[in-house]
């Protein structure tokens, strides 16, 4: 039983400060690409010299402001689930065997513990700002 | 992009349209029936411009300085007059470049959406103009949300059980669906403001086209032959602009098992714009007998420019709304919500976690 939990509290941590910050950092990217997106679409409404802007104007922009909210809300979500993996994680920990918590600090040392998917790792990027707008 | 596109500056289009002028004023004195028709109108606004109170034909008229208003330069200079409005008929279509702003506005929502799904419809859609990389960088190594996705729930998750657990696991399979939205959302808007942009490129085109067959048009007139019409096609590409554009159903293929009905949740904008009739383009004939009726004739040809710019911009309004009401009614979907159950174990302790979250 200590050793199932031991690995299930491992794929937790995996989870926590891999898997969720990963898909975050991905958010934050795309969240802020298309808040940037803000700061060169007024040219683009032109439509006639000196007439008034497109009929898209405002729909086009409410539209992609909600996109990066939802994006930028999505990262928000993420990275505070990442966060509430790893006190549930922790918390089981704490309850593991000293077996079991010597062997789970050693599958971490190497920063690479064993049921890793894909490529999953530590980012080693720092979330990026989230742009929320209103 | 239309074929042969230019991109005509302001100054370009004030040239134009100052060609137009000069060639009018040079074909009325050369032309018959324009020069009597011109010479007329020369001394009727002499004859209200010396008439207290009398407004005459021609707004920027100017009385002669010197000689009669019959004299030659004096009726090409009234022409001139007459035709001063003329270069700002082709400076009102002058805009910013379209291709500069395509990189910063188009580009990251292609990308935005390509980084979400990867899409190899949205990398053949960019057709080597516009960059469809990820944005994910090299930290995400390649793994895309839904990948992530598929590790936590097949992998991580595998024996959690209990409901804040559960809920978690339900959360995180959402996002697959969620992503698969959120990347037709980015695509669709990248789509309609790449087909507005092709609406202006197409405008340029249009406008100039309408200059360069008016002069030949005017250059064309016979000396003589006061009925005989001259006329040339032209063709108003600007009806084309959208469906030269929105020509792929943007669903991407690379969207995890089981998000079929998310995936048809926000249609396509070919979709949502379905019923738009493929036009290629709109012949319309730049054609008089006289200098009058050609330039009378280009006014009409840049009236129904104006006319099909805005055709084409409505339907670009109904297809937002079309978005706006999907975005809205699939609002829980694109935004999953953190599920309450899992949220509420954030600064719990051992006790009320083990009853929901490891539930054996």
């Amino acid at each position: 039983m200590a050793d199932n939990l031991t690995a299930d509290i491992n794929e937790l941590y995996i989870i926590g400060r891999m898997s969720l910050p990963m898909m975050g950092n991905i958010y934050g990217k795309v969240n802020n690409a298309v808040a940037a997106t803000a700061d060169s679409e007024q040219p683009a409404f032109t439509v006639t010299a000196g007439g008034p802007p497109s009929q898209i104007t405002s729909l086009w922009q409410s539209l992609r402001d909600d996109l990066q909210n939802i994006l930028g809300h999505s990262a928000e979500n993420l990275f505070s689930a990442g966060q509430t993996v790893i006190h549930i994680a922790d918390l089981f920990e704490q309850t593991d065997t000293d077996s079991g918590k010597a062997l789970l600090q050693s599958y971490w040392a190497g920063g690479t513990p064993p049921s890793t998917a894909g490529q999953e790792h530590i980012p080693a990027e720092e979330p990026p700002a989230i742009r929320i707008t209103r | 992009m239309a074929d042969g596109y230019v991109y005509r500056s302001f100054a370009d289009l004030h040239a134009l349209g100052q060609r137009v002028v000069d060639k009018a004023a040079e074909v009325v004195l050369w032309q018959d029936d324009s020069y009597s028709q011109a010479q007329q109108g020369s001394i009727n606004d002499y004859t209200k411009s010396q008439t207290p109170g009398m407004d005459t034909g021609n707004p920027h008229y100017a009385a002669p300085s010197s000689g009669r208003p019959e004299d030659n330069a004096n009726v090409q200079e009234y022409v001139r007059q007459a035709l001063a409005d003329v270069p700002g008929y082709f400076t009102a279509f002058s805009v910013p470049d379209p291709d500069s702003i395509n990189a910063s506005l188009t580009g990251p929502l292609y990308r935005t959406a390509g980084t979400l799904v990867p899409s190899l419809k949205l990398t053949r859609k960019a057709g080597g103009q516009l960059s469809t990389d990820s944005l994910a960088g090299a930290d995400a190594a390649g793994e895309t949300i839904g990948q992530l996705v598929g590790h936590i729930t097949t992998i991580h998750m595998k024996y959690w059980t209990g409901d804040a657990a559960n809920a978690f696991s339900g959360y995180c399979a959402a996002l697959a669906d969620a992503a698969g939205l959120q990347h037709q959302l980015a695509t669709s808007l990248a789509e309609v403001m790449d087909a507005h942009l092709e609406i202006r490129r197409r405008q340029l085109t249009d406008i100039w086209t309408i200059g360069e067959t008016t002069i030949k048009v005017l250059d064309s007139l016979d000396q003589w032959c006061m009925n005989r019409k001259k006329s040339t096609q032209t063709v108003l590409t600007v009806v084309g602009a959208i469906a030269a554009v929105v020509v792929v159903a943007a669903a991407p293929e690379a969207l995890p098992a089981g998000s079929a009905v998310a995936a048809e949740a926000i249609q396509s904008l070919g979709a949502i714009l379905g019923t738009v009739p493929d036009k290629k383009d709109e012949a319309l004939s730049i054609s008089g007998a006289t200098v009058q009726a050609v330039i009378q004739s280009m006014t009409d040809a840049i009236h129904k420019l104006y006319e099909y710019i805005d055709r084409q911009e409505q339907l670009l309004a109904q297809a937002l709304g079309a978005l706006r009401n999907a975005t809205d009614m699939y609002r829980q979907m694109l935004l999953v919500p953190s599920p309450r159950e899992f949220t509420a174990l954030a600064g719990a302790d051992i006790d009320t976690v083990r009853g929901v979250f490891y539930d054996r």
